[in-house]
């Protein structure tokens, strides 16, 4: 139970804060939760909401929670049909010392600095490794369009 | 709130807390009164409830626990639970009751809570801070001379008021120094019941004065206790009162200084003990060591200490304290099983707090080592840093 309790200081210390990536608890269960990055400028990703899933274990936080991309996207270190992220802090260099809320801002900015060199989506990571800036950005930015931009959502 | 508010018809279950998650009390069936607790981990979902009870409830539903953990499922709220769970308890304990009228297992003698509540009634409900889920333990608040609030407890033997309540003061303090219950004492035997009742009655109001002269001695301590509370940031005790005579206090990066007042003579060096990253306490030790002699017995100690250290300590308000607060950087948590943080990173960039069991947990996940001590990295800085095995670290495992 010391996850959850962990995870409550989390949730209450994120209520206090102006909570940038409007980060929930999902589904009642304090170690499931979710968030909304919003796509950063100079990306394809522009003006996009994407939806991610962060599921802990009872293990955490000595082990990294898993996170998912509910939203698809083409980011060459996220898959596109799973949503899964590749990010080292989730994996080998995970320590006790990130939280929900330090994962979703590291996540944030990997969508504006991508890492070609361990892909997840091979098509994305090629086009930025052979410097193809054009179709990296015509096709994130199709699927942005198509999965991350709502037809009420303010265009700006 | 909800929850809480609909317990109207157990009126002697209280919550434990104010997130509604436990209750403990008892629940009354027909004339008996079963000392019982329930605890959940999300007050809206009462089928994660746990339940604890006496021998005599847990005797009664030994083979109802199937239906019990049944209905928990089934269960909108707390409320209607408990409902159906009484209704288990009135079909298990009328063939009982049938069967034995003159044995009653009543916890407690009515003429326990006649005389409590007589008690209370002259001490004055306003003064009542708490009673215990087992109507054992009562805090009454008093006021002295500058109206601070001195909190007592009085712990009420099951066979009061045949037997005298342990009164818990910021000095000792017992119903025996009473001339009056000391002449009781002599004449103290069972059969005697209805005079001595008489004879008791009013004794807790007349050992709250008794104590009550007393506050004067003790203004110069709890001075300095006042100055503590409202110009540091005490971390321990949780809820300081004026009843401990010590100050865990949060200075710095997530250090913090444990002061243990002198009581008899609250002014002179108390006895003081550092927490916090080496290279930034141990130049402190070596201060206090070196101009201990300047401390000024006029002064308050709080004034010696931020002089002799040549530090001012922060107030709680200090925005510092969120970054640099004295919480474990694994849990988050400050008390983890009643312990506070013990290992600190010694790099002193970093500093940070652990417990040792967050610490070794976590540490073991890296490092396959599983005799004595455990050489790893720090989670914030990956400077070195080492833990020991927990002692109690398997029971642990299993929770
Ligand atoms: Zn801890
Ligand atoms: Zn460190």
């Amino acid at each position: 139970m010391k996850s959850s309790q962990r995870l409550a200081k989390e949730y209450s210390k994120i209520q206090k804060s102006d909570n940038e990536f409007n980060i929930s608890i999902d589904s009642n269960n304090i170690l499931n939760w979710k968030a909304i990055l919003k796509g950063p400028d100079e990306t394809p990703f522009k003006n996009g909401n994407f939806e991610i899933s962060i599921k802990c274990t009872d293990q955490y936080p000595m082990k990294p929670p898993k996170v998912f991309f509910n939203t698809p996207i083409f980011h060459p270190n996220i898959h596109f049909k799973t949503g899964e992220v590749c990010l080292d802090v989730l994996k080998a260099n995970w320590s006790p010392a990130w939280d929900i809320f330090a994962i979703c801002r590291a996540i944030s900015l990997l969508l504006s600095h991508p890492e070609p060199d361990s892909p997840l989506n091979c098509d994305a990571g090629n086009m930025l490794r052979a410097k193809d800036e054009m179709a990296y950005f015509s096709m994130g930015e199709m699927y942005t369009q198509m999965f991350a931009i709502k037809e009420n959502s303010d265009k700006k | 709130m909800n929850n809480f508010s609909n317990l109207k018809l157990f009126p002697l279950l209280i919550p434990e807390d104010q997130t509604l998650t436990k209750f403990s009390g008892f629940i009354q069936i027909y004339n008996k009164s079963f000392n019982f607790r329930i605890s959940m981990k999300n007050p809206q979902k009462i089928s994660t409830a746990k339940i604890q009870c006496n021998k005599e409830l847990e005797n009664l539903l030994i083979d109802s626990k199937e239906i019990i953990s049944k209905r928990l499922k089934e269960s909108e709220n707390l409320n209607s639970f408990l409902l159906e769970f009484s209704q288990i308890i009135q079909q298990k304990i009328e063939p009982v009751l049938r069967n034995e009228i003159n044995t009653s297992f009543q916890p407690k003698n009515p003429i326990y809570f006649q005389f409590l509540f007589d008690e209370i009634n002259e001490i004055g409900w306003e003064k009542i801070q708490l009673i215990d889920e087992n109507l054992s333990k009562i805090q009454i608040n008093l006021k002295d001379s500058k109206n601070r609030t001195i909190p007592i407890f009085a712990q009420i033997p099951p066979e009061f008021p045949f037997a005298k309540p342990i009164i818990e003061a910021p000095f000792p303090v017992s119903f025996e120094n009473d001339e009056e219950m000391e002449e009781e004492n002599q004449q103290n035997t069972r059969n005697e019941k209805i005079t001595k009742n008489q004879n008791y009655k009013g004794s807790f109001q007349k050992v709250i004065n008794k104590i009550t002269r007393e506050f004067d001695k003790y203004q110069d301590l709890w001075d300095n206790l006042d100055d503590f509370d409202s110009n540091t940031c005490v971390i321990e005790p949780e809820n300081p009162t004026l009843l401990e005579p010590s100050r865990k206090i949060l200075f710095g990066k997530h250090c913090s200084i444990q002061i243990v007042f002198n009581i008899k003579f609250p002014r002179s060096v108390p006895s003081i003990k550092f927490f916090g990253s080496d290279p930034i306490i141990l130049p402190l030790k070596e201060l206090l060591k070196k101009d201990i002699n300047k401390w000024d017995p006029k002064n308050l100690v709080r004034k010696n200490l931020e002089e002799i250290l040549k530090i001012e300590f922060p107030k709680k308000t200090s925005s510092s304290l969120n970054d640099f607060g004295p919480e474990c950087g694994i849990c988050f948590g400050y008390q983890n099983d009643g312990k506070s943080p013990d290992i600190f990173c010694s790099n002193i960039q970093c500093a940070r707090p652990f417990h040792n069991s967050c610490l070794y947990l976590y540490l073991k996940f890296q490092s396959s080592d599983e005799f004595g001590t455990i050489y790893g990295k720090c989670p914030y800085c990956s400077h070195e840093i080492q833990t020991t095995k927990p002692i109690d670290f398997q029971e642990k495992k299993q929770d």
